[in-house]
């Protein structure tokens, strides 16, 4: 209630804000109240329901928006991924669609290929310069189209798959550097499912880590990590207890209970080292695989483990027991290990231990629940639907090599995955690009690989463009929805737009594949259109509980038995003292996330460092190098040389260096510029993707630069103070 | 009602992950200091995750202990303030008013936490970054200092909410936005006045400690000492 | 200046000295060289030089310092503390030496003084200075505002404010009052403006026996008042540390230290601003080897005092051995090493030997060792109070370093021109010298024709007159 004292009070401060709040800023632009637009209230918040495109988990949010402005973005607690919860990138989602550096109009390159020098264009200029090449390859030869993209879903999976089998190219690869190649392959010998499992940690009592990063850049770290924090804590007298093997303590590692530092690249033997065990005394629930095994396993008794590993062979038969013992017992292989030297094969020896611990399909233990059944009606072209293409990096180095054949005419690139940075460069992507006479990027910004092309279209970011998801893991058979949680911000179109507006004009085949007049309309199509289910799908984010969690059996019972591949380190181990064990970054992750302000200032959980990257070794090596935390070193490796600043890590085996991937940019705009060297330059162009298999050397060197870390490197010992 | 918000971090489900701090940076229009700065250690994080080294290898361990303004009841940086910037608000938070702060910094050296921060600069932030600012708290300007408030502006909402709807504050319809987002639910917030709180329930767990209790600050931030082993 | 004829009511005594011996004791009033106005000019420079650097930082931001998190506070607020540690020196030894009628002190008097109210008035300003928003200062003035809100009086800063006014218009009152005679002196020796000058400020002191009498009571009574006042502050000061929750600062011995520390640094001062002011106005005559013997012996008994302090508050938490307190005084020998060797040697290791040799203690260029010495190492000490025990807070993971830029080294640069300034300006237009104290001490003895006890002072003014005739 007012009194008048306080009326005039008031008044007065009105006034006077009035008066003098006007001196400092010229309004620009009123709001207009007479027909204020939909949704549109002054003050009040209104929450948008979509899906954070940030990695390919594939959370769902829900997104604050507030006088038409995106506020803040939150996990959708009805999403069965994540369940309200959000990682730190996904906060950061905000940023990228208010980036200053993001594309606004679409661009044509003035100057020489790679120069980085483009004109803004109209989107009817840069659609005819896209139709030109376009119409022409499809008249003369319709095999020279390559499209370049990450793995793509749902139906913007279903646009471009269609797409390009209209336009007449099978060239379709998809790059993603920590994608689940291996993990597939692996999934395929073992369980028999050619799909990503479902690992029931909240359920679980044991749980065996190798390199794993469920917590942090896993396939799914937010579903994971909700499911860690109720392993550990929702059940009334059981606490899940957890073994990480890995050779770096960590974010992943430090909450495990017990953690047995192994070299790099051989996690696949430790886990052949407990199932050695697990056979030999009988502790296994399937027998009858265990029967089959045992001869394969004879050669991976714990004291030859101990040889290959550096693991312990009493720790070893001490875990086995403790796990055969505690069930339902999982055991997860995480990037680590899935970039290993021979990835497929440590996944493999990994999933092992679910089948000898009887835990597939169990609950607490793997399975596989069924992917979206709305999809099923597609029949083949289902796939297209899946993570598509499955082409990896074996795909993307078969694809290089016709590039530089000059096979190509024509490329479209699409997808937050920056082959030029996270390629290896003795692999050459960008000399091989230069031989395809036209390049289109869709991207929301300039990066190493967008920056190489003739043609960048602006795309709308995940919270600005209509779509549909099915995630990874986690899914329990739910479908997302996305939908432009506010008004894009700059004159963007997203890439199946594009490619439906492209088809039109082709005519023909490609316009009877994409019968839509846009992608807006395709999923509308799809899910049964305003009005219906999808309007109340809409406002929960998806289709939830739909389907049930029913879990598929799978086949268990003829195992094939990992065989472990004999693949050279790169790198003289005299020479190259140290191993090298590269890592995603846990805001960065590949490296997408470097153009975050929000993610560069985030302390790293264990190096604490900020801005900048690093170096992890272990205080006594460092020591033995004369190294002090925050010196300049010089990273040196067979295939190339880089610096960064050293941060200890006490977790870290004494014979390894680790990097975290992610900074290094060079073309990335002006938060990621110039912080740092890319890891990356350190491999050789294998024949495997492996981020440990290299091994480097490291010499003291006098850097420019300091490495800001939040952690007092005295104080961060003294833990006894606090607690 | 009178409420007595309290937050519980359950140490043996934090894992270290920093959800929360850029949660927090998203909710409170936390501004970006860039590398420099924030080599000169002033980062404006309401909370942070310090992380302790334990050990040594192969048994090294860390520690890490996420740190929000533990809100105390008996505030040392409230005593301080000659100007009554920081004061204790109806329900027992430690709340800031920004205008009247004339930028002492004697409430953040008296803070055994070391929450605070103070805004060295006015900070910018480039355009269009700026949309994504919160329209329900303000964006400090340079010499005064902010710290953590348990996401007052929600606590605010539910409670005009809650009135509007004739009905007091349910449990756990107010968390900020650290509690929120937290991945593998480490934290926990709720009102201890209400005794069927989850949070009442929670803070009866054997496992509770505060940080420096000795300084008898009464934080309203307890924490659950991390566990060992499988099983309780 | 043109002397007037002596009027009637002057002393009867010395008559045909008063005019030289007034001439020698106001030389600083009479002759202006060429060194006074470099002198004024560097110190008006350096002193612009700070105002445009703490309008820099104003107007840019506090980022421009050294600070950080969690050193919030640092080379500003140990030199407020430096710089009112400094003003214990004149009031407090005036006072007392006052009500020792201790005989010896006249000289010194104006001098010490003066330097109270200055330091105070620099010291005064850090506050300010330090603040993050320096323009809106008032907010802490207790005054019915429109903002309807009182400041916090449980706040030691409110405590702080409040004892600095208090005492800088108690010592400037006690300056005043001290100063009025002579003032009335000088208005009969000038003409002119500068006449009218000294006619207004003297108050119509005509020197009557009336008048003589109450300025011989006030000025008791203010010597009285103005220890405790004295006292109390610093006690303040060092409760902006003591009643934090901070290792390192929360200590109860932190009152008397500070006190002991100021008076400790103030003598230092008024050695070192004597040994100046005798160089430059030719006062050799009146501040005698004497005088600095008798400073020297006060020096030397601070020393072993703050020693003791500073043991005793060591030993306790040596002893204790409470883990946060150990941290603060652990980094001692780690990255402050240096202010803290800087600090022993300069406090203790150079001027307590030295100080107990008579031969130092009156060689006037020998005694500025010790006095200079111990005015660096009284800065040293209090920048390792301040720093680190913020720079070693409780949570060890935030521990953090602090070295100040430019910018506090500029501003407080300035202050100490600031300082320099006012004090050259009073020389310039104020009796420096408290003639009629010193006129009352002379005709003191020589009312009493026998020299015996009462020799001192006086007594070589005398000598010294007897061998000019």
């Amino acid at each position: 209630m007012l009194d008048r004292r306080q009326f005039l009070k008031l008044g007065g401060a009105t006034a006077f804000a009035t008066l003098f709040g006007g001196c400092d800023k010229v309004q620009s632009r009123l709001i207009p109240f007479v027909i204020p637009p939909e949704n549109y209230t002054l003050g009040e918040a209104l929450w948008y329901a979509s899906v954070c495109g940030q990695c390919p988990a594939g959370c769902g949010v829900v997104v604050r928006v507030s006088e038409g402005r995106a506020k803040k973005v939150e996990g959708n607690p009805l999403h069965p991924v994540n369940r309200g919860k959000l990682c730190a990138r996904g906060q950061a989602a905000l940023q990228a669609l208010y980036h200053p550096e993001r594309l606004s109009r679409p661009m044509k390159l003035s100057g020489a290929r790679g120069s980085g020098a483009y004109t803004p264009v109209s989107w009817e200029e840069a659609l005819s310069l896209l139709m030109g090449p376009l119409k022409k390859g499809k008249a003369e030869a319709p095999g020279s189209l390559l499209m370049v993209s990450e793995p793509m879903r749902g139906h913007a999976g279903l646009v471009a798959g269609r797409f390009m089998k209209a336009f007449g190219s099978k060239h379709r690869v998809a790059w993603d550097p920590f994608g689940p190649d291996a993990m597939l392959s692996a999934n395929a010998a073992v369980y028999g499912v050619r799909d990503l499992p479902e690992h029931d940690l909240a359920n679980a009592r044991y749980l065996l880590s190798f390199s794993g990063d469920f917590l942090e850049t896993g396939i799914s770290p937010v579903h994971y990590a909700r499911e860690y924090g109720r392993m550990r804590g929702d059940r009334e007298t059981i606490r899940g207890k957890v073994v990480h093997f890995g050779p770096r303590l960590s974010m992943t590692a430090t909450a495990a209970d017990l953690f047995l530092p192994c070299a790099p690249g051989t996690e696949g033997f430790v886990a052949l080292g407990i199932a050695h065990v697990m056979v030999r005394d009988r502790l296994t629930a399937a027998s009858s695989a265990a029967g089959r095994l045992a001869d394969d396993l004879g050669a991976y008794s714990p004291e030859e483990v101990e040889k290959k590993t550096g693991v312990h062979a009493h720790d070893i038969a001490a875990v086995a027991e403790e796990f055969a013992r505690n069930q339902p017992g999982l055991a997860v292989a995480g990037t680590g290990a899935a970039t290993g030297p021979d990835g497929a094969f440590h996944c493999a020896a990994v999933a092992l231990l679910n089948v000898l611990a009887g835990n597939v399909g169990t609950p607490g233990g793997v399975s596989f629940p069924d992917r979206a059944q709305a999809f099923a009606k597609y029949g083949a072209e289902a796939a297209l639907l899946a993570p598509s293409p499955e082409s990896g990096y074996g795909g993307m180095r078969a694809a290089l090599e016709k590039m530089r054949g000059g096979a190509f005419r024509m490329a479209i690139l699409s997808g937050a995955t920056n082959p030029a940075f996270t390629l290896p460069p003795s692999l050459k992507f960008n000399e091989a690009l230069s031989k395809v006479p036209f390049v289109v990027a869709f991207a929301s910004f300039l990066d190493e690989t967008t920056s190489l092309a003739d043609l960048v279209l602006p795309v709308p970011t995940a919270l600005e463009a209509w779509g549909d998801d099915l995630a990874p893991v986690g899914h329990a058979g739910a479908i997302t929805l996305c939908q432009p949680v506010v008004e894009p911000l700059h004159d963007t179109r997203s890439m199946p737009d594009v490619l439906i507006a492209a088809a039109k004009e082709l005519g023909g085949e490609p316009a009877k594949a994409l019968p839509w007049s846009s992608f807006r309309e395709c999923i509308e199509k799809a899910y049964g259109g305003p009005g219906g289910e999808m309007e109340k799908a809409l406002q929960r984010g998806g289709f939830f509980g739909e389907s049930s969690s029913s879990r598929s059996a799978s086949r268990t019972g003829s195992v094939a038995f990992p065989k472990a591949a004999e693949r050279p380190i790169d790198g003289d181990p005299k020479a190259f003292p140290l191993a090298l064990h590269l890592y995603p970054s846990l805001t960065l992750y590949d490296g997408r996330g470097a153009n975050l302000p929000w993610l560069q200032e985030m302390p790293d959980p264990i190096s604490t460092a900020v801005w900048r990257n690093w170096v992890e070794v272990n205080p006594k090596t460092a020591a033995g190098l004369g190294l002090a935390e925050g010196d300049g070193v010089t990273v040196t490796s067979p295939s190339g040389k880089i610096t960064a600043h050293v941060a200890f890590n006490p977790g870290i085996a004494p014979d390894v260096a680790a990097m975290p991937l992610g900074q290094g940019h060079t073309r990335y705009g002006k938060y990621a510029n110039g912080r740092g060297e890319n890891p990356i330059t350190l491999l050789p162009a294998g024949e495997m993707y492996a981020l440990q298999a290299t091994r480097v050397a490291l010499a003291k060197t006098k850097l420019s630069t300091t490495l800001a870390r939040t952690g007092n490197p005295e104080g961060q010992w003294k833990v006894k103070n606090m607690m | 009602m009178k409420h007595t918000w309290a937050m519980a971090i359950d140490l043996d489900r934090c894992t270290g992950c920093g959800a929360c701090v850029v949660a927090c940076n998203a909710e409170n229009n936390i501004p970006v200091i860039g590398e420099a700065e924030a080599g000169k250690n002033r980062l404006m994080h309401w909370i942070r995750v310090n992380r302790y080294w334990e050990g040594e290898y192969p048994e090294a361990q860390a520690v890490y202990l996420p740190i929000p303004c533990m809100q105390c009841e008996r505030a040392p940086c409230e005593l301080v303030c000659p100007v009554y910037a920081t004061y204790h608000n109806e329900d027992g938070l430690n709340a800031m008013v920004y205008n009247r702060c004339i930028g002492t910094r004697y409430c953040a050296n008296n803070c055994p936490y070391s929450v605070r921060v103070f805004n060295w600069y006015d900070y910018k932030w480039e355009k269009p970054l700026d949309e994504q600012l919160s329209p329900d708290l303000t964006v400090r300007s340079r010499g005064v200092m902010e710290k953590c408030t348990f996401c007052i502006q929600r606590i605010r909402r539910a409670k005009e909410t809650a009135a509007e709807e004739g009905r007091e504050i349910r449990d756990g319809e107010v968390v900020p936005a650290c509690v929120q987002t937290c991945p593998p639910g480490a934290m926990l917030f709720g009102d201890l006045a209400d005794p069927h709180s989850e949070i009442t329930r929670k803070l009866k767990d054997p496992r509770r400690f505060r940080l420096m209790e000795h300084l008898g600050t009464e934080p309203r931030v307890v924490y659950l000492k991390r566990q060992k082993g499988a099983g309780r | 200046m043109s002397a007037e004829a002596p009027r009637a009511d002057d002393h009867h005594l010395a008559k045909t000295d008063e005019t030289a011996m007034f001439e020698r004791l106001s030389r600083s009033n009479l002759v202006t060289t060429w060194k006074w106005y470099l002198g004024v000019g560097v110190a008006g420079a350096v002193l612009l030089w700070g105002l445009i650097v703490f309008l820099y930082m104003a107007m840019v931001g506090m980022g421009v310092t050294g600070y950080n998190k969690p050193v919030f506070w640092g080379l500003y607020e140990a030199s407020l503390v430096f710089w009112i540690g400094l003003s214990h020196s004149g009031t407090l030894i005036s006072a007392i030496l006052r009500l020792t009628h201790a005989t010896w002190r006249a000289p010194v008097l104006r001098g010490a003084e003066a330097m109270t109210a200055f330091t105070l008035m620099v010291g005064g300003l850090i506050p300010i200075v330090h603040l993050g928003r320096n323009w809106r200062v008032y907010y802490a003035l207790p005054y019915p505002s429109s903002r309807e809100l009182w400041p916090n009086m449980r706040s030691p800063l409110m405590w702080d404010a409040m004892a600095i006014t208090t005492y800088l218009i108690g010592s400037l009152t006690f300056l005043y009052v001290g100063m009025i005679p002579d003032l009335a002196l000088l208005r009969d020796k000038s003409a002119g403006g500068r006449r009218k000058f000294y006619s207004a400020l003297s108050l119509g002191f005509r020197g009557t026996h009336a008048q003589w009498r109450r300025y011989h009571v006030a000025s008791t009574l203010f010597a009285i008042l103005i220890i405790p006042i004295a006292v109390s502050v610093h006690s303040i000061v060092s409760w902006d540390f003591a009643m934090a929750k901070v290792p390192g600062w929360h200590s109860t011995i932190f009152a008397p230290y500070f006190v002991v520390g100021a008076i400790f640094s103030g003598i230092a001062g008024v050695v070192i601003v004597m040994a100046i002011l005798r160089k430059a106005f030719r006062l050799e005559s009146v501040l005698t080897p004497l005088h600095f013997d008798n400073l020297g012996k006060l020096l030397c008994t601070m020393t072993l005092l703050w020693g003791y302090f500073y043991f005793t508050e060591f030993l306790t938490v040596w002893y204790n051995r409470n883990p946060e307190e150990w941290e603060v005084f652990s980094s001692y020998a780690g990255p402050y090493l240096p202010l803290f060797l800087t600090m022993i040697v300069c406090n203790f290791v150079i001027p307590f030997p030295m100080l107990c040799l008579k031969r130092v203690r009156r060689s006037i260029s020998l005694i500025l060792v010790p006095a200079i010495s111990i005015v660096i190492g009284m800065y040293a000490e209090r920048l390792l109070i301040v720093i680190p025990s913020l720079a070693r807070r409780n949570d060890p993971f935030i521990w953090a370093n602090y070295f100040p830029t430019w910018v506090e080294f500029s501003v407080m640069a300035g202050a100490a021109a600031m300082f320099v300034l006012l004090y050259m300006l009073f020389a310039k237009f104020f009796p420096i010298m408290a003639i009629s104290d010193i006129k009352e001490r002379l005709f003191h003895t020589a009312d009493r024709t026998i020299g015996g006890t009462t020799v001192e002072s006086i007594a070589q003014v005398e000598g010294e007159e007897e061998a000019h005739a």
